[in-house]
């Protein structure tokens, strides 16, 4: 074979496995995209982005062993920036964040998770993620909607494990609260009738 | 767990992307993918994380313009040098690039034996050129001299070399490529000719040149075979004049108008030339190829006229193709010749009757034969009168017959001689009477008879007759 041919062979390749990933998590890029930013639009935007950058890294002349978790560091950087460009941060957010000390849960195990997850409802959890802090989403997200584990999630958030694990019971615990909230209120609405 | 992120999920898998979004995501990132290909020589293998590739990058695009930059400045240099090479002459820098690349170069892309001949012929041209130029400024020296005169040997060998090769595959094509080079050597060996005859050789001698043409064309001509078919002749006329009209359309820009009258009346002729030539060819093919074969190397000759500076500059275009006129044009000429002998003869009528014999003013034997030539006053003696009487008779009678003939034109040639005899008769004893002999035949003499009356002057000169012969 050629070097030409072999050359010829790299670029089909190359443009192959790119597009594969595109058809195989565009679906589950948006939809994170979209729950995080609220906006259809803007979310097809960052994920059209997340391909266009990734293609130019690959023309640079990089090989990407892992598409997955590569597209999905490329897109949170993007959902980031998207939030420093909005600058929008809830009083209660900053509140509910000033009050977790994640060094606190140092020996949190996966079973301690599941065991709060037990008790919540996932629908209930999933309308009111948006109130959670930017944090809590994140990780929530990669754990429950993009089903990445704890060590993937931290690659990507670039934070430790523990801290990954941390974030996430104290999601779901903030989540779990809010829920409480939102049915003790219901039911204070219904005694009143 | 297990349920809460099955319903966690459930919701979430509610948004998603509907056909036409992700069809125009995907649309809008092939197009991407086109404007943005990957590069011919991508290779790096590098993990996400191992290397910052930016660099290499950089690198290589730095790479890829730096030879494209490079190439192109190459080949900026290489024509520009080529374009300056083709103005120098022997002696500069850049002469040998002219000869031995451009023209090399050129002359390895001419395809045909036939093309070949003619670029062998064309590089003959430019040396000549090149000589000529330099003995006009003064600059041509002996090895310059001698170099240039190989050159045309070396040319012209190349050439015959070409025509034999094309002798081996087409024989017909070959003799009319041998008539091109012929040619071509025959108008720079006029041009040299005519220059040194104008006493224009200047500080710097061609005689090298010059006796390497001679020779080149000896052996050219010694080597002519027979003649190609009539066919291929008249093909390859009917191409040569058809570029030389082509070259005759822009002849304004650098030649004078006058010249290119005489071209456009030469190709007329060529034309005419061609006409019979066809004419002919059904009763007698081998004159009429004869025929062509001039028509062709005049056209040649002209071609070489209108495309040469040189020529142009050293020869006429009656140099190169003399004026054949056409019978018609002879009786014309022959008619004015007749009109100028009668004036002549009628200012010799009246001299000779109104001048006693002893006091005719005859001219110096040493002045020249025009009137204002100085002129003594001898007495003429009775028996030089009786030979300028003889003399005038002859005239007249020469006159006469041209006349006849002239009625009844049977053979021009004959004509011609009668009408030039009567007319240096009548031009000799002018001169010998002091007479005016540079007659031009006013228009208002054909205009006015009233001048001098046919009728008047012929009775004039029957008594002037009468006299002289008392």
């Amino acid at each position: 074979m050629t070097r030409r041919t072999q050359t010829n062979d790299i670029i089909e390749s190359q443009e192959d496995r790119f597009l594969k990933a595109f058809e195989e998590y565009s679906e589950a890029l948006f939809r994170h995209a979209a729950i995080r930013i609220s906006d259809r639009e803007r979310s097809i935007d960052v994920v059209h982005d997340t391909f266009t950058k990734v293609w130019s890294y690959i023309r640079s002349g990089h090989e990407i062993d892992s598409y997955k978790s590569f597209l999905y560091k490329v897109l949170n950087n993007l959902i980031i920036d998207e939030y420093r460009k909005k600058k929008e941060t809830s009083l209660d957010a900053l509140m509910e964040k000033d009050g977790v000390d994640e060094g606190n849960f140092e020996d949190l195990s996966e079973s301690t998770v599941e065991a709060l997850a037990a008790t919540i409802d996932g629908r209930k959890a999933f309308d009111l993620i948006k109130q959670l802090p930017e944090e809590y989403q994140e990780v929530l997200l990669f754990r429950f909607v993009d089903e990445l584990g704890p060590k993937e999630i931290s690659i990507l958030i670039e934070e430790s494990e523990n801290v990954v694990s941390v974030r996430i019971h104290r999601g779901l615990k903030l989540l779990r609260d809010k829920i409480e909230v939102g049915e003790a209120a219901a039911s204070s609405r219904r005694n009143k009738k | 767990m297990k349920r809460f992120s099955e319903q966690f999920n459930k919701q979430a898998k509610n948004i998603r992307l509907n056909t036409a979004e992700k069809s125009s995501l995907r649309e809008r990132l092939i197009s991407y993918m086109e404007y943005h290909p990957l590069a011919g020589d991508v290779k790096a293998v590098t993990s996400v994380q191992a290397t910052d590739g930016r660099e290499f990058f950089i690198l290589n695009i730095g790479k890829w313009r730096l030879a494209r930059w490079s190439s192109s400045l190459v080949l900026l240099l290489l024509v520009s040098v080529s374009y300056f090479a083709e103005q120098a002459v022997p002696g500069d820098t850049l002469y040998s690039m002219k000869v031995g690349f451009n023209e090399e170069v050129r002359g390895s892309i001419t395809l045909g034996s036939y093309e070949k001949v003619v670029w062998e012929t064309e590089r003959l041209n430019r040396r000549i050129a090149e000589a000529r130029l330099l003995a006009d400024e003064g600059r041509l020296t002996e090895e310059v001299e001698a170099s240039v005169a190989f050159a045309v040997k070396t040319h012209t060998e190349n050439a015959r070399k070409e025509i034999a090769n094309l002798k081996l595959s087409d024989e017909d094509e070959a003799t009319l490529a041998s008539i091109g080079l012929n040619t071509a050597l025959d108008v720079q060996t006029s041009s040299f000719l005519r220059k040194r005859n104008d006493g224009e050789v200047g500080v710097n001698s061609t005689k090298l040149i010059e006796a390497a043409l001679n020779e080149t064309q000896a052996a050219e001509l010694a080597t002519q075979g027979t003649l190609p078919a009539y066919s291929r002749i008249l093909a390859k006329v009917e191409s040569e004049t058809t570029r030389a009209y082509e070259l005759l359309k822009g002849i304004n820009n650098y030649a004078t108008k006058v010249e290119g009258e005489e071209i456009g009346g030469r190709l007329i002729d060529i034309e005419t030339k061609i006409a019979s030539a066809m004419n002919l060819s059904e009763s007698d093919e081998e004159q009429a190829k004869k025929d062509l074969v001039v028509a062709l190397q005049q056209t040649q000759k002209l071609i070489a006229f209108m495309t040469n500076i040189d020529v142009r500059q050293n020869l006429t275009v009656e140099d190169l193709v003399p004026d054949i006129l056409t019978v018609q044009e002879r009786i014309a000429l022959v008619s004015d010749q007749v009109k100028k002998t009668e004036i002549l003869l009628s200012n010799i009528s009246l001299a000779l009757a109104e001048t006693p014999a002893q006091t005719i003013v005859l001219a110096t034997s040493t002045a020249s034969t025009t009137a204002t030539s100085t002129a003594t006053a001898t007495k003429i003696t009775p028996d030089t009168k009786e030979k300028l009487t003889l003399g005038f008779k002859q005239s007249k009678k020469a006159l006469e017959k041209t006349k006849l003939e002239l009625a009844e034109v049977t053979d021009i040639i004959v004509l011609e001689q009668s009408s030039l005899e009567a007319y240096s008769l009548a031009v000799d004893i002018s001169a010998a009477l002091a007479l005016p002999t540079e007659i031009t035949v006013p228009k208002e003499i054909e205009v006015q008879p009233e001048v001098i009356p046919e009728a008047a002057t012929s009775t004039v000169e029957t008594e002037q007759e009468e006299e002289i012969e008392v």
